[in-house]
Order: C-alpha cells, then sequence, then structure tokens
C-alpha cells in the first residue's frame, strides 16, 4: 500500500514536469467549411500521407481529432460511449460524436488536427460539425476557388465564437481550376473585401502542389504558434493518449526493461513506440498535463504515508475537476512552476531503482518518470499502478483552492455579459460540486474509458463524461 | 468559322420536339386564320383571342442555382453565343435576364430592354432588406437582418451617388437598345467589381437598379417562342439578390436547377429544389454542370448521381427528376475556339475520351459531345413540349370547339329559317336585357359562393397554424422535460406546411367547380333564351367549357424553408432560453413566421386565382351573349351562307 502511494505521489509530479517541460497541451487546429471544399485533401497533405478518405460526393464521416501518438482509434458516441476500432469504415456518423485518431505524423507535434464533416451536407446535421468548436484554437476554413465564400459559410462566420474571429486563415482551395494569376487575384479580393473581417490571413492554394500546403502548414504555424488555448478540455482525447502512453501495457515494457520481470501480455513493439517518441514528440503527454490536471502546485500531501485506502484516494481523485481551473485558467502552464516540479520529480527519483538511467532518457524524453519510479515493483504493483494511473491528475484541491477556482474553470471562454451563460455556468458549478459529493459515495462501480471496471479511476472518469456532456 | 452549319444543325436537333411543336401551332394558326376570314364576324373576337394565343406563346425556361454554379455560361452554350452572357469568376450575374428567342412581338429596333426599380420596390428593399431579411429579423437573427438592412442602404447610397441625377430618372423606367452590345450588357446586368469601378470601369454601374433585363436574339438554328431566363445565384453574400431570384421562380414551369459538379447537392440545393418542386405542374431537370473540373469525369459522374438519387429520396424532394451531367464550358469551347481551352479541363475532356487529341476538329466534337448540352436541349424541349406545350394545345381547343360550336349553331339555324320563320318576337334590345340579366345572376351567386369558400379557407389556415403552434410548443415541452436544456431542438415544419398546401389546394378545387357551375348557370341561361326566345335547341352536353387555370399550391408554401434552413436559430435560440422564455417565444415566432405566409396566401394567391376565374366565366358569358345575338342577328339579316364551317372544323379539329 505504501508503495502505491508511493508510486502515486511521482506520478503527479512527473505529469507535472512533462507539462512543464513542454507546455500546454498543443494548440488544435479545426478544418472545416462546405463539403467538398478540399478539407480532407488539406489534412491529407498536411500530414504527408493519405490518413483519411476523400470523395467528390458529401463524405460521411464523423469530425476526426486528429492527434500524436501511437496508432489508434478510439470512436466516441453521441451517448459518450467510446470505442477503440481498426478503421474509420464502420463508424456511423450519425451516432458518433467525433473519433480519435492517434498517429505519428511531424505536424502533429506541432498541433492537434480536428478534421470536420462539411457544412451544408443535406445529409449530415451541421450540428455534427459545429459540436467541435468548442474544442477549437483555432478555424482553418476551406472555400472552393470556384464558388468561394457563399452566404451559406458567412453565416455560419457570422455566428462564430468571437475567440475563433480574426485568428485562422481562409484556405481557398483548388486554385489549379482557374484560368490564371488575375482570376486567382480576383476571388482573392473578393474574398478580402467580403471575409476579410473573420479571418487573420487569405491564402489560395492548389491541393495538388506541395509547396501550396507547405504554405498552409508555415500560415499554421505562425498563427498557431500565438492562439491562446481557447478550446475546451476533452478527456476522451487525452486519455486515449494516456492509453497509448501510460494505461496501455506497452508501457509496461519500459518497467520490464529496467528491471521487473516482463509481463507475459506485454506487446513487443513498444519499445520501437518508445523509439517513435523519441523521433518525434518532445512531449508524448501533451493533451494530460492541460486536460488532466495534474496538481501544478508541490503536493500538500498530509498523508502520504497512511495505509492505501481505496476510498480515500477516489475522494481525492474527485476533487481533480476542481484543480483543472489551475492549468485551463492560464493556457500556458505556469513556468515557474517549471523548474519546481522538475526538481521534486528528481527527488522522487532515487526511491526507485535505475533511477539514473530512466531520468535521463525521461528528461530528453518527456516520459512520464513515474514508469521508471515504479521500476523494481511486482507484478502486483504494476496492476496497481495500472490502476493508480488516473490519480496522476491528482487533484486534491490545494489548500487555497476552492469553489471559486473551479468558477474560474467553468467560466473560462464563457461571455458573462449574457446572463443566460451565467446561468449555464453556474448550473455547471453546481452539478460539479454535486458530482464530487456522489463520487465519495458511490465510488465503486465505475469504469474506465474503455470499459474496464476500474472504481479508482471513477472520478476523472467522471469528470471525463462530464465534459463531454456540456 | 468552320463548319458552322454542322455546329448548329445539331441545336435544331436538339430542339427537334420543340420546332415539331411550333410547327403544329403555326398550322393551327394558319386554319385559324383561314377560318376566320369565311367566319361568322361574332366569332371574330374569340377567334383573334385564339390567334393572340398562339403567337404569344412563349414557354419560359428558369435556369436556377446557386452563385458561379455556371448558370449563365450554361445559357450561351445553350444559345450558341459564348459571349453574349457576361460572366466571371466571381459572383456576377446581378439580373433576371431574360432571352427572347425569335420572339415575334420584339420591338421595333430593339435587342435589349432593361428595366429598373421603381421607387416603391426600392423603398421596400431598402427598408426591409426583403422577405429574407423579415424572416431573418423574426427568427432573431437581429444581426443579419441588420446586414440585410445596411447592404441595401449600402447599394442604394452607392448606386445613387455614382449615378447621380440619373438615379431619379431611372427608377421606375426602362431603358432599350437596338443591339446587343457586351459593353452595354455589362453596364447593366452584372455585379461588376467594386475595385474596378472605383478604378473608372462602367462594369455593373446600373446593375443595382436593374430589375428586369430582356434580350432577343434571332437566329435560325434557336426555336421560336422560347424564353430562357438567367437568374442571380442564390446563397449569395448580397441577399437581396438571392430575394429576386425566390421571387421569380413560380415565372417559369420548366426550371433548370443548375449545380456545381465539385459540391453536387448542397443543402441550398435542396432547399432551391424544394422551393420549386412545391409548386404543381413542374417541369424540372438538375443539370450537373462544372464536370469538365472532375479529375475523372466519367466516373465521378456516376457517383455524383447515385449519390444525388439517394439523397433526393431520402429528402423526398423531386421524385424522379431527370438528371442530366455537362459542362458549359465545354460547349463554349467547342462553339469558340477549342485550343482555347484550360489545362485541366482539356485533361478532364482526355480522361473522358481516353487519350487527348491535337486535331482541333476532333477536340471541338468530343468537347460539344461531353458538354451534354444537347441532352439538355433535347430534355428542356421535352419538358416545354409535355408541360406548357401541351397545357396550351388543350385550352387551345377548348376554346376552337366552344367556337365551332357556336358556328355550327348559327349555321344551322340559319338554314332552318329558309324552311321555317322565326319563332318569337325578340328584339336585339329585349335580349340585351335578357343577356344581362344572366350575367349579373352568374356573377352575383359566383361571388356569394366564392366568399363562402375564402371564409372556409381562412377558417382552415387559422386552424393549420393553431395546431401548429399546439404541436410545436408541446412537442418542445415534452422535449425540456426529457432533456433539460441540453440537446438540441428542432421542429419540423412539414406539417404546417401540409396542411396549409391542403387547404389551399382544396380551396383551389372548390374555385374551380364554382367556376364550372357558373359556366353551367351561363349555358342553362343561353339555353333557356335559346329555346324560348329564339327557338333553337341546342346538345348543352356538347358546349365545351373555357380552361380554368390551374391554381398551383404556390411557391409562398416553400417559405418555411425559413424554418428548414434555419435550424442554427432554434438550437441557439432554444440553448440560452429559459423554459418559459422559450415557450413563450417560440409561439410567438411561429405565429410570426406563418402569419404572413397566410396573408400572402390570401391576397397573392387566392385573390388572384378568384379574379381569373371570375375573368373567365365573364368572358364566356360575353361570348356566349354574342353568340346570341348572332342568332337573332341571323334571323333579321340574311347573313351568312358564306363559310364553309365544316370543312373548316374538321381542318381544325385536325
Amino acid at each position: 500500500m505504501i508503495l502505491s502511494r508511493r508510486k502515486s505521489e511521482p506520478l503527479a509530479r512527473d505529469e507535472t514536469a512533462s507539462t512543464a517541460s513542454v507546455g500546454a497541451r498543443k494548440p488544435r487546429i479545426m478544418i472545416a467549411g462546405e463539403f467538398s471544399a478540399g478539407k480532407t485533401k488539406l489534412i491529407n497533405g498536411l500530414i504527408g500521407h493519405e490518413v483519411l478518405p476523400s470523395n467528390v460526393t458529401a463524405t460521411s464521416l464523423p469530425p476526426i481529432w486528429l492527434t500524436s501518438g501511437q496508432t489508434g482509434i478510439l470512436s466516441v458516441g453521441l451517448n459518450g460511449e467510446k470505442a477503440e476500432r481498426s478503421s474509420l469504415d464502420d463508424v456511423d456518423v450519425e451516432d458518433t460524436q467525433f473519433c480519435v485518431m492517434a498517429l505519428s505524423a511531424p505536424i502533429l507535434e506541432r498541433f492537434d488536427i480536428i478534421d470536420t464533416p462539411g457544412n451544408s451536407d443535406p445529409n449530415i446535421d451541421a450540428e455534427s460539425w459545429e459540436r467541435m468548436l468548442r474544442y477549437a484554437d483555432l478555424v482553418v476554413w476551406c472555400t472552393n476557388a470556384n464558388q468561394a465564400w457563399r452566404q451559406s459559410e458567412k453565416s455560419v462566420w457570422a455566428d462564430m465564437p468571437s475567440h475563433l474571429v480574426g485568428v485562422g486563415p481562409l484556405v481557398i482551395t483548388h486554385a489549379d481550376l482557374l484560368a490564371d494569376e488575375v482570376t486567382a487575384e480576383r476571388v482573392v479580393r473578393r474574398a478580402r473585401r467580403e471575409a476579410g473581417a473573420y479571418f487573420a490571413s487569405i491564402l489560395m492554394v492548389s491541393l495538388l502542389r506541395d509547396a501550396d500546403i507547405a504554405r498552409v502548414a508555415d500560415a499554421l504555424e505562425t498563427l498557431g504558434g500565438s492562439i491562446a488555448e481557447s478550446g475546451e478540455a476533452n478527456l476522451a482525447v487525452s486519455r486515449f493518449a494516456q492509453a497509448e502512453r501510460a494505461v496501455s501495457e506497452d508501457q509496461t515494457i519500459h518497467l520490464g526493461t529496467i528491471d521487473a520481470p516482463p509481463s507475459p501480455k506485454v506487446p513487443k513493439r513498444v519499445m520501437s513506440r518508445r523509439l517513435e517518441s523519441r523521433d518525434s514528440a518532445p512531449d508524448p503527454l501533451p493533451e494530460i498535463q492541460s486536460e488532466i490536471q495534474p496538481e501544478p502546485q508541490p503536493l500538500p500531501e498530509p498523508e502520504a504515508d497512511a495505509a492505501f485506502d481505496p476510498f480515500e484516494i477516489t475522494s481525492l481523485d474527485d476533487e481533480a475537476p476542481v484543480t483543472r481551473p489551475l492549468y485551463d485558467i492560464g493556457a500556458a502552464p505556469p513556468p515557474a512552476e517549471m523548474p519546481e516540479q522538475t526538481g521534486e520529480a528528481a527527488q522522487a527519483a532515487p526511491i526507485s531503482q535505475d533511477a539514473r538511467v530512466v531520468n535521463a532518457v525521461l528528461e530528453k524524453l518527456a516520459v512520464p518518470s513515474y514508469v521508471a519510479q515504479i521500476s523494481g515493483s511486482s507484478d502486483d504493483d504494476l496492476a496497481k499502478t495500472k490502476l493508480l494511473q488516473p490519480h496522476k491528475q491528482p487533484c486534491r484541491r490545494a489548500p487555497g483552492q476552492s469553489a471559486r477556482d473551479l468558477w474560474h474553470d467553468v467560466i473560462r471562454g464563457k461571455d458573462l455579459n449574457d446572463a443566460d451563460v451565467v446561468l449555464a455556468c453556474a448550473e455547471a458549478l453546481i452539478r460539479q460540486i454535486d458530482a464530487e459529493d456522489d463520487l465519495v459515495h458511490n465510488g465503486s462501480n465505475a469504469v474506465d474509458d474503455y470499459g474496464e471496471p476500474l472504481s479508482l479511476m471513477q472520478p476523472s472518469n467522471h469528470g471525463g463524461s462530464h465534459e463531454n456532456r456540456t | 468559322m468552320p463548319n458552322t452549319d454542322s455546329k448548329f444543325s445539331q441545336y435544331q436537333e436538339g430542339f427537334r420536339e420543340l420546332n415539331a411543336f411550333w410547327a403544329k401551332l403555326d398550322k393551327l394558326d394558319a386554319d385559324v386564320e383561314a377560318f376566320a376570314e369565311t367566319a361568322l364576324s361574332f366569332v371574330d373576337e374569340p377567334l383573334d383571342r385564339v390567334r393572340e394565343k398562339i403567337r404569344a406563346f412563349e414557354p419560359s425556361v428558369s435556369v436556377i442555382g446557386q452563385i458561379k454554379a455556371g448558370k449563365s455560361t450554361l445559357l450561351n452554350a445553350i444559345i450558341g453565343q459564348p459571349d453574349l452572357l457576361p460572366s466571371d469568376v466571381n459572383p456576377w450575374t446581378s439580373v433576371i435576364t431574360g432571352l427572347h428567342l425569335n420572339n415575334r412581338f420584339r420591338p421595333v429596333n430593339t435587342r435589349a430592354v432593361f428595366r429598373f426599380f421603381d421607387r416603391h420596390e426600392w423603398d421596400r428593399l431598402a427598408a426591409t432588406g426583403g422577405r429574407l431579411g423579415e424572416m431573418a429579423k423574426r427568427a432573431g437573427f437581429d444581426s443579419e437582418a441588420d446586414a440585410v438592412r445596411s447592404q441595401v442602404d449600402q447599394m442604394r447610397q452607392t448606386t445613387e451617388e455614382r449615378l447621380g441625377e440619373e438615379f431619379e430618372d431611372l427608377l421606375g423606367g426602362s431603358r432599350t437598345y437596338p443591339d446587343l452590345d457586351k459593353d452595354v450588357l455589362d453596364r447593366y446586368i452584372c455585379y461588376g467589381d467594386p475595385d474596378d469601378i472605383a478604378d473608372g470601369a462602367r462594369d455593373g454601374i446600373y446593375a443595382d437598379i436593374t430589375k428586369f433585363a430582356d434580350l432577343y436574339i434571332d437566329s435560325d438554328f434557336l426555336p421560336k417562342g422560347l424564353c430562357l431566363r438567367d437568374t442571380p445565384g442564390v446563397n449569395d453574400t448580397f441577399m437581396m439578390r438571392e430575394q429576386i431570384t425566390l421571387n421569380a421562380i413560380s415565372d417559369s414551369r420548366v426550371c433548370v436547377v443548375v449545380l456545381s459538379a465539385h459540391q453536387a447537392l448542397s443543402a441550398m440545393d435542396l432547399a432551391i429544389l424544394r422551393i420549386i418542386c412545391s409548386v404543381d405542374a413542374r417541369e424540372v431537370l438538375i443539370f450537373v454542370n462544372r464536370i469538365d473540373q472532375l479529375a475523372q469525369p466519367q466516373v465521378e459522374v456516376e457517383n455524383i448521381r447515385k449519390s444525388v438519387e439517394k439523397t433526393l429520396r431520402r429528402i423526398g424532394v423531386g421524385d424522379g427528376i431527370e438528371i442530366l451531367f455537362g459542362s458549359g464550358y465545354w460547349a463554349n469551347c467547342a462553339l469558340g475556339d477549342p485550343g482555347s481551352m484550360r489545362q485541366p479541363s482539356r485533361d478532364a475532356l482526355a480522361e473522358f475520351f481516353g487519350g487527348d487529341t491535337d486535331d482541333p476538329e476532333l477536340l471541338r466534337q468530343r468537347a460539344m459531345e461531353a458538354s451534354g448540352v444537347f441532352q439538355l436541349l433535347r430534355a428542356i424541349a421535352n419538358r416545354v413540349v409535355e408541360g406548357p406545350g401541351a397545357a396550351i394545345l388543350n385550352d387551345l381547343q377548348k376554346d376552337l370547339d366552344t367556337i365551332i360550336e357556336m358556328s355550327e349553331t348559327v349555321e344551322s339555324v340559319a338554314e332552318q329559317r329558309m324552311s321555317a320563320p322565326p319563332a318569337s318576337e325578340m328584339t336585339q334590345m329585349m335580349l340585351s336585357l335578357k343577356i344581362a340579366d344572366v350575367h349579373d345572376r352568374v356573377l352575383k351567386s359566383f361571388d356569394e359562393r366564392v366568399a363562402g369558400v375564402r371564409a372556409h379557407l381562412v377558417e382552415r389556415l387559422d386552424r393549420a397554424q393553431d395546431t401548429f403552434v399546439e404541436s410545436a410548443t408541446e412537442a418542445l415541452q415534452s422535449h425540456i422535460n426529457a432533456f433539460s436544456e441540453a440537446g438540441t431542438w428542432t421542429h419540423d415544419p412539414t406539417s404546417l406546411r401540409m396542411m396549409m398546401r391542403t387547404a389551399y389546394v382544396s380551396a383551389c378545387g372548390r374555385l374551380r367547380r364554382e367556376g364550372e357551375s357558373a359556366f353551367d348557370t351561363v349555358l342553362d341561361g343561353v339555353q333557356e333564351i335559346l329555346e324560348t326566345d329564339l327557338g333553337v335547341y341546342r346538345e348543352g352536353s356538347s358546349i365545351e367549357f373555357p380552361e380554368q387555370q390551374q391554381h398551383k399550391a404556390p411557391t409562398i408554401l416553400a417559405r418555411t424553408i425559413a424554418l428548414d434552413l434555419q435550424g442554427r436559430w432554434w438550437r441557439k435560440f432554444w440553448r440560452f432560453g429559459r423554459e418559459h422564455a422559450a415557450q413563450k417565444r417560440y409561439r410567438a415566432t411561429i405565429v410570426a413566421e406563418t402569419t404572413p405566409i397566410i396573408d400572402g396566401l390570401m391576397d397573392d394567391f387566392f385573390e388572384p386565382a378568384v379574379r381569373n376565374t371570375r375573368d373567365i366565366v365573364e368572358k364566356f358569358l360575353i361570348d356566349q351573349g354574342a353568340f346570341c345575338k348572332a342568332i337573332l342577328e341571323s334571323y333579321e339579316t340574311d347573313a351568312t351562307g358564306k363559310s364553309d364551317p365544316d370543312s373548316m372544323t374538321k381542318r381544325l379539329i385536325a
């Protein structure tokens, strides 16, 4: 039990440490526009290969959230139900909120990209893409040069949340179909005249030309570098990433290779996966920090040595959502905490064996060092580690932290001049507080994001589905 | 230009059905003319009306679609004049432009007429931003309504500034030009580029104030008496133009809906189709244009066809509409210089035929073939003949039958008179009084009965509105109960539309029956005069009633497009509304949305339909009165005998 507890502590610190080293979650770029405007083609171009199918007729895919990670697909249903999938083929647009698609691509090291079904598609409700707006930090709007900027597009932008207006680029696609430069210039001029107010820049591109795709990527680099992370947190996505890296058995191989006996279930590919992250990712867990809210403050864990008590942990975990504001409010992680956290992680390291080696690697890769810290533990402990992972968003409210902090979290990005919005926020606050109480009392029959019964995960799971609902 | 004849003979071939139809009408016209020469004088006027009808017959085909779907380009291809209607890479057509082909009523020395908005229309546009603006306002999109209004205000201001004193002169007037001059067209019917205008360009300087343009095109290759109408694209950010097009949809019975291949059938296209198909007796075609911009036209065309058909089936709109594919651009290249074809289009054409060609003539042929324009001509011709063509033939037939019947009766009375003396001592004065009596009686009774129909319709419409408001608020309430404030909310306005439509159609049916019963009364009255006063017996059942207009369910019923398109609004309003406020606002909104539809239905459709029927009844009365007088005249004078009605009749009927 003590061991478990020890493990849980470093977990939190490591999270924080990696948060600090990498920054907050990556900016999220949503690619939207009328259907058949070249969104999917653009994304495939940005990714570097054909990850998504595209079609001249309306494409019937739900929104796809592309995030860096080990290849995998998770679908999130309208009812919040999640399922891992092997392909996008059998995904039902009607019932699916969106799919998370993890893969490795250079651009995903910088951004998450959200593909959306086209606007004006008579077979897909606009709601199906509009609901992704709340997660977006920046919207790239694709419009076809041949039929650029129509009222159905303008009316979308007239209603766009204000923090997304004037931030992203208007990408006019299919320049290759225009007669010449003069023609293209006329289209751009009109777009500037009629749509200029909604965008930070206007790009005329041919998706057939790599150079043009690179221009879009450059523009995103420029625009995306300075944007506020205004999009809402989404636990499903961050957990999917987390599952890949932490919950997935892959991680155990690290342990095994370091010193624990390898679990028989361990897939072999883990090493390569690790290599992969070394190649590409400075931060394999970008989402986790901002969304799962590791406690950024030094853990004032009063009963660090107390006997392990699932209920107690559960209750601590309940507070996870409460701590979120500290991270989310400030879009970027507080840099001041960075050294502090790292220091703590380093301090904690000696607890485990082989810490030097592992920490060295971890510092470089920003892999959560709990992996190292629990090394040397038994299989039994490993199992516990898995159970405890959710706690890495550890949680407990700092003494100074209060309902007020929670309130700040709730109102983030909301327009408080609108009385109705304020009411809705109050509602949300009350629900969250109620939810904590509920959890304290019914913490035992929870199911994790993948349907596994994991009572210890329940609190954060609860937070997650809550997130999805609002 | 090489091969001009073969190039254009294809046009004649494409319009063959229509040309054949015109040949038939022309023959009828000639026969009627010949008949009129020998006919009794009392039928002169009805016969003139028939000939007038034939010559004035100008079926109209509207080409409708979103901005930049290629409507103007396609129309240029259809008439074989690639450079006639201006087009541009940006939305360009801003005026409804009627292309009158071989029109027999073309004013002397006139090829182009531009009509301008009058002050009243202009003020109304500026005040309300058009109907769409009104709707937007009611729906709570205050910002959008403001946008429309400011668009119109701004447009008015810039036009006024630009035109100076000319502005006042133009309002409500028109201008005519003896030639179709490109510069002239550019000034009136296209947007113009604001940047260019700032630089002193004249393109589009009158566009904002121009309401209609009529262009007259004469060519041996084109059918006579066809009007093709180009319209400003819908889904324009300049919403007033879209409004003009929506208002004009009812003007043509045949509609070609043009889609752009890269985004065939968007929600906007469906909305257009809904509006068009909500009108009965509509002949609709879908032309998927710009297939030259598909990488693999042939493969993709099939996919698009399947997808479009599937969507139409699913939505239940335009069942069995013919869908054609092609490219106005290819056709225009073929008509002009095929070598100037842009590379991607040329590649697509090569893809279409499995290889490129350097032979300009072969390229021309291929471009024309792949353009699909001739299939479109044929389809248009068929639709015109089947729709408005069949209708006018039917109409003419009835008119002629009645005229012939009257002539024959008079003839036979005159013949009988040779053997028997007149049966009465009727004078023209007495007859006129009697006829006037029938006239008054018929119209009075018609008016009374129509008042009943009207009251019933109003009641049904009100009830439909109440029912819809009830069911919608109830559904809203249960949604609130079930989901609290979560989720989104929509309520399908179809039921309302159906109820209103049913009420309207049934009222029109009753109106039609009232018309028929008025005809009956006319006949009874005339029969009585004939029998008792003139001593003439005629077979009542042989009389053809005049054709009443088909009163179709009007476009206005599709105006609920506002509800269809504004799902965003329902949600928005709902999301932030609280339960009671929402209910109240919801109810008020529905009422505000539907009341003008009801008012418009009554004022703009039912009342004109009533007037129309009344006019027909009255004309019938006059004709029958003239007929009676003619009989009396035949008693009084030696009259007639100059014609051979039997042979004429046979010829006409044939």
